[in-house]
């Protein structure tokens, strides 16, 4: 019976997957994002988590490293990506892979799935060629394309986490199932890749941290800088390679750029040549010096010595002992407070107020006996007053669907930072050129990126759109007295937290078509036909 | 409860026939049970990926609440078995604990080689001349795989750099061609770098064997080779690293401790010189950055969700 119990003692998790568990849970303490089904919108976004994490997610607190490199890649012709690239080195020069051992939420679920008592594929020569691989990765998709595309290439190809963290989270909300009219093709193709990468981790030890994450690549290389980590006394080992063959990634040698920073290889090193850095903070009793012994020809003073010396070594055990119990204690209570103030804040303090005030129906509208308001097909639609922006910044004009009655408006809410709408956006463009007199399209970009000063959307306008037809407006509600919030616009007609969305309106208003994933130009062309043919 | 009693039996040098059935074929069970869950798991991903591309081809806008939930349903059974599986399986290592392995050191041939080496007082000419054609294999290999990947990687940055078409069909084409092209310049070093691990592998058992040999019958006289030139001096590594025999002939078997000297003290004022420079950059970055208005870039990226960006697109 002891032993059975003794058997149930060692399922208790390790102290590293109770900070795996404590780390994925800080990350992603908004939890009444699931319950709501929409992404946090606080200031903590404004800092990247140290692992992989999904920003789409609806519990992330924190933005994706990867993603917002990309992402800053992307931007680099208007604004220097001094921001993220600062966060991330200092993140590799704290933490190198410690982070990918200890603190990314990817990792500890890969490491749940091989926990599946199923055979395993041990790691070889075939797998350390392979480990390479996260470097191409790191250059084509996570530098070369955003420079090229603009686009997120590891995030848009790639990424598993975005799937499975991301999509799966926002298509899983009820609120939310008008985004299923967005899965295409790429959401095949990821979720095949990331059924198959979730495959591939019961059977293949991290199979995506050791082959394909590109994040840990980049803490790879400054893993023998980091502050926290494992380090190896050369001088004590003797090559024996008990450390390399307990590892369960591709490593050489303790703490090379593959080196995770688990630390499983600490307790099997037999000169303890392995250990934490600064973990001398919590020396352990056996690290002090014995006392000198005694034997049966040691005179008096020799015994009354050593009994001084051996109550000396006892107490300073003990003081240790006690040091190190109040430390951990201690250290122990500050996490506890920390993620139960996280979770506390972001579920019950920093709820943000989504109320949406619409406008009333104009007199217009009203006398014309125009359907009830409402953003559904048949409704007519919300008046706009939107600022109207052109090469010399803001105009001072509005746009106003409901002054422009007799053509058809294209409504596109978009952003630089979405890939998707800038690839659809020469669609718009060719529409509005084309049907110059009948159609009138506006692209509204979301408020924060569109201020005076705020460089990327604008020079994005101006190099691309300078002569365009198309009407580009801001969507912040004017009137802030009345509280109208940033993409107010974007909200009001049921934009949740996705972009982009297209609403065409006929010519008397009236909503004819509400698209929330991202158009073609044939599927643009067909609406506006068949609404000009009736 | 008995089967801990005959384990612990076994383990004090009890008697093995005691054993019951379940104990004695433990192995054979966890490896029939291992066997099942594998194909299980992989029927249910083959299931999952057959029904995503079947929802995928059912038509324009073909995702729907409505069609992953009749599919998944459909699949339903199986992954119960699956989960039921997975849970028994935590049961059966509870009751029916596999015996721990012990832990060995990684056969590591080359460490074994040059540990074997500095037992060698010499060598004949014929083991010699077979040790050096073996490292004039390996060497040649290696040179090979070397320039192969030095110049595939050259070749893909020169292709992104100078050959990658950006053109009118979309980056999704661009990207698939690009990574075809990627893949094709480094499929031949990739094969050929797999190849070199499996033939050095090789290479050096067949070196180890000759070695062993010579040590068997160790020889003396004319036209052997002496490898104990500067074992008097004890640096058997600087000979080593002279004569370019050995990369890593540092380990001696009489000796516990592998480098008896500790590191110099530069190296690690090097190393907190160096992280703490780039420390001071990374902070003048953040700060810089922050002024500049990166930090907005992230916020805005991270309040709102590009769907195409997290593979709804």
């Amino acid at each position: 019976m002891k032993k059975f119990f003794s058997k149930l003692k060692s399922l208790i998790p390790t102290k590293r997957k109770l900070i795996q568990l404590y780390s994925a849970l800080l990350f992603n303490a908004n939890i009444k994002g699931f319950v709501s089904g929409k992404i946090y919108k606080g200031a903590t976004k404004n800092v990247c988590a140290p692992g992989i994490n999904c920003y789409s997610c609806p519990s992330a607190v924190g933005a994706c490293p990867l993603g917002a490199l990309q992402n800053a890649l992307g931007a680099s012709q208007h604004r220097a990506p001094f921001y993220v690239i600062g966060i991330l080195m200092l993140y590799a020069l704290l933490f190198g892979r410690f982070i990918c051992g200890f603190l990314c939420p990817f990792g500890l679920i890969q490491e749940l799935l091989y926990k599946i008592k199923t055979p395993k594929l041990k790691k070889s020569r075939v797998t350390r060629i392979l480990s390479y691989l996260k470097y191409v990765i790191l250059v084509f998709f996570v530098v070369f394309i955003p420079l090229v595309y603009f686009a997120p290439g590891f995030c848009k190809y790639i990424c598993p986490a975005g799937v499975l963290e991301g999509a799966f989270g926002v298509l899983g909300h009820p609120d939310n199932a008008n985004e299923m009219s967005r899965l295409g093709p790429l959401f095949t193709w990821k979720f095949l890749l990331l059924i198959s990468i979730l495959l591939g981790s019961v059977f293949i030890f991290r199979i995506f941290c050791r082959f394909l994450c590109p994040l840990g690549a980049l803490y790879g290389l400054f893993n023998h800088f980091s502050v926290f980590g494992i380090k190896l006394e050369k001088h004590k080992c003797t090559d024996c390679g008990l450390c390399v063959s307990k590892c369960k990634v591709d490593i050489r040698h303790v703490n090379d750029h593959e080196c995770i920073n688990c630390g499983e290889c600490i307790d099997v090193c037999p000169t303890q040549a392995i250990s934490w850095k600064g973990s001398k903070i919590f020396l352990p009793p056996n690290e002090i010096s014995d006392p000198v012994s005694i034997n049966e020809n040691s005179t008096e003073e020799e015994i009354a010595l050593a009994n001084q010396q051996r109550a000396e070594f006892e107490a300073q055990n003990a003081r240790i002992k006690k040091r190190n119990k109040i430390l951990k204690i201690v250290a122990g209570c500050v996490m506890l407070g920390v993620l139960a103030f996280a979770l506390i804040y972001y579920n019950f303090i920093d709820t943000p107020n989504e109320d949406v005030k619409p406008k009333p129906p104009t007199n217009q509208q009203i006398e014309e006996g125009a359907p009830p308001l409402g953003i559904e097909v048949g409704n007519t639609c919300y008046g706009f007053e939107m600022e109207v922006f052109d090469e010399n910044g803001l105009t001072g004009e509005k746009f106003d669907p409901a002054n422009n009655h007799g053509k058809i408006t294209i409504i596109n809410f978009w952003g630089t930072w979405c890939s998707g709408c800038v690839d659809e956006l020469p669609y718009f463009d060719r529409i509005a050129t084309e049907y110059k007199d009948t159609v009138t399209v506006v692209a509204v970009h979301t408020s924060r990126d569109f201020l005076d000063g705020n460089p990327p959307a604008k020079d994005f306008v101006m190099t691309n759109y300078k002569d365009s037809n198309i009407i580009f407006t801001r969507d912040e509600a004017l009137d802030k007295e009345d509280k109208y919030s940033d993409d107010y616009y974007f909200k009001l007609l049921g934009g949740g937290d996705s972009y982009p969305i297209t609403i065409i309106l006929d010519e008397k208003g009236v909503i004819i078509s509400a698209n929330y994933k991202d158009m073609t130009y044939n599927e643009l062309k067909e609406i506006i036909d068949s609404q000009l043919t009736k | 409860m008995a089967n801990y009693e005959l384990n612990s039996r076994r383990q004090a040098g009890g008697d093995m026939a005691d054993e019951g059935f379940f104990v004695k074929h433990r192995k054979t069970i966890h490896t029939i049970y291992g066997i099942i869950l594998s194909a299980l798991v992989l029927a249910t991903a083959i299931v999952t990926v057959v029904m995503c591309v079947d929802i995928y081809n059912s038509g324009p806008s073909p995702f729907t609440r409505q069609s992953v939930y009749e599919h998944f349903m459909s699949a339903s059974a199986l992954i119960y078995v699956l989960v039921a599986f997975i849970v028994g399986g935590g049961v059966l290592n509870l009751v029916l604990p596999l015996e721990k392995k012990r832990l060995k050191g990684t056969v590591d041939e080359r460490l074994v080689l040059s540990k074997l080496f500095s037992k060698l007082t010499g060598v004949s000419a014929e083991g010699a001349q077979k040790i050096e054609k073996q490292r004039l294999i390996r060497f040649i290999m290696l040179v090979i795989s070397f320039v192969l990947t030095v110049g595939a990687s050259v070749a893909a940055i020169v292709y992104l750099a100078v050959s990658f078409d950006v053109t009118d069909k979309g980056i999704n084409s661009d990207v698939i061609a690009g990574t075809l092209n990627l893949l094709r310049i480094f499929a031949a070093p990739l094969i050929y770098l797999i190849v070199t691990a499996f033939v050095c592998k090789s290479s050096i058992k067949k070196e180890l064997e000759i070695v062993k040999n010579e040590l068997k019958t160790p020889k003396t006289g004319e036209g052997v080779v002496d490898f104990s030139e500067n074992e008097a001096e004890g640096n058997q590594a600087a000979k080593a690293e002279s004569k370019g025999t050995f990369t890593k002939l540092s380990c001696d078997l009489d000796k516990t401790v592998r480098n008896a000297k500790k590191p110099k003290a530069w190296h690690g004022y090097l190393r907190i010189g160096v992280a703490s420079l780039l420390a001071c950059a990374a902070i003048v970055f953040i700060i810089v950055g922050i002024a500049n208005g990166g930090m907005g870039d992230v916020l805005t990226k991270a309040i709102n969700i590009c769907t195409e960006c997290i593979g709804m697109g």
